[in-house]
């Protein structure tokens, strides 16, 4: 996918090319986004944006870091606008009189087995209250399974803060969880 | 306690076996169209409808212009005023009489 060839027939506008990335990378761009925002009808409209915006801005792509980086990068800074859209929206509505938050309902992912449905939907719900960096840190490297060194690079940072993030998101999920049971 | 922690540990565990999930239907053929269709073709029109930004600098601009245009008017109001008092004291002063009443004394 890195081949010059390949991404010069992207930066001409080839169909055959962006069928053949959309081939390639359709299900981590998407799988990435279900996981951070949590809701299948935006991950798949924030996916189709994803494409837009490769498709649009490939020529300023200099080939300086992976193409999936790049596209990795995309998808990830697209989610968390939606998520920063939403929840400023969310800030506008609770001015509203009489308004009453409803709860967020559990967020089955279709790729979890079906023994750990249960599970993986409280991690998932604990996982929406970290903050961002954490969060995105820990969906690239357990549900996507990125190597430290490849979510540095797409996060833009080093290896330590990464494994500085994951360690703090791994505290916080235990302190989520931890409210959770005691509240039960 | 013992029994939360192992609980824990389990929730922490449930994505390891986990897959990832796939696109929906039609996607590639979604995405094709959307990039190929003239639509996504970058117009003015577009450029101007999806930014909001210009949406809301050009409502500011509007408004600015607005209260430049009532300042204006009442400006040039009072001036229309004090024109017509000056003739008057004007007048006042031809005929050899006192006038003393301004606009301002109303």
């Amino acid at each position: 996918m890195n081949d010059p060839e390949f991404i010069a027939a992207l930066q001409k506008g080839d169909s055959a090319a962006y069928q053949r990335l959309l081939q390639d990378t359709q299900h981590w761009v998407y799988n990435t986004i279900l996981s951070i925002v949590q809701e299948e009808a935006a991950a798949e409209d924030l996916a189709q944006e994803v494409y837009i915006s490769v498709f649009r801005s490939i020529s300023n792509f200099r080939g300086e870091a992976r193409l999936s980086t790049w596209i990795y990068k995309i998808a990830v800074s697209k989610a968390l606008g939606w998520i920063r859209k939403k929840k400023a929206v969310r800030r506008w509505l609770n001015w509203l009189p009489g308004k009453v938050e409803k709860e967020a309902a559990d967020f089955h992912h279709p790729g979890v087995v079906a023994e750990q449905k249960e599970q993986a939907a409280l991690l998932f719900k604990a996982i929406q209250q970290l903050p961002e960096q954490q969060r995105v840190a820990w969906i690239l490297i357990k549900t996507e399974e990125l190597s430290y060194a490849e979510t540095a690079e797409i996060m833009e940072t080093t290896v330590k803060a990464i494994e500085a993030l994951l360690h703090r998101a791994k505290a916080n999920l235990k302190k989520s969880l931890q409210t959770y049971y005691a509240s039960k | 306690m013992e029994a939360n922690h192992s609980k824990i540990e389990a929730v922490l565990k449930s994505l390891e076996n986990m897959e990832r999930a796939s696109a929906p239907p039609f996607f590639t053929a979604k995405v094709m169209h959307r990039i190929f269709s003239p639509a996504e073709t970058p117009g003015w029109h577009r450029w101007f409808f999806f930014r909001p930004a210009i949406v809301v600098a050009s409502l500011c601009a509007f408004f600015l212009l607005n209260c430049w245009f009532i300042y204006a008017s009442h400006q040039s109001t009072t001036q229309v005023a004090a024109t017509q008092e000056s003739g008057i004291q004007q007048l006042a002063y031809a005929l050899n009489v006192t006038y003393n009443y301004t606009l301002t004394d109303k």
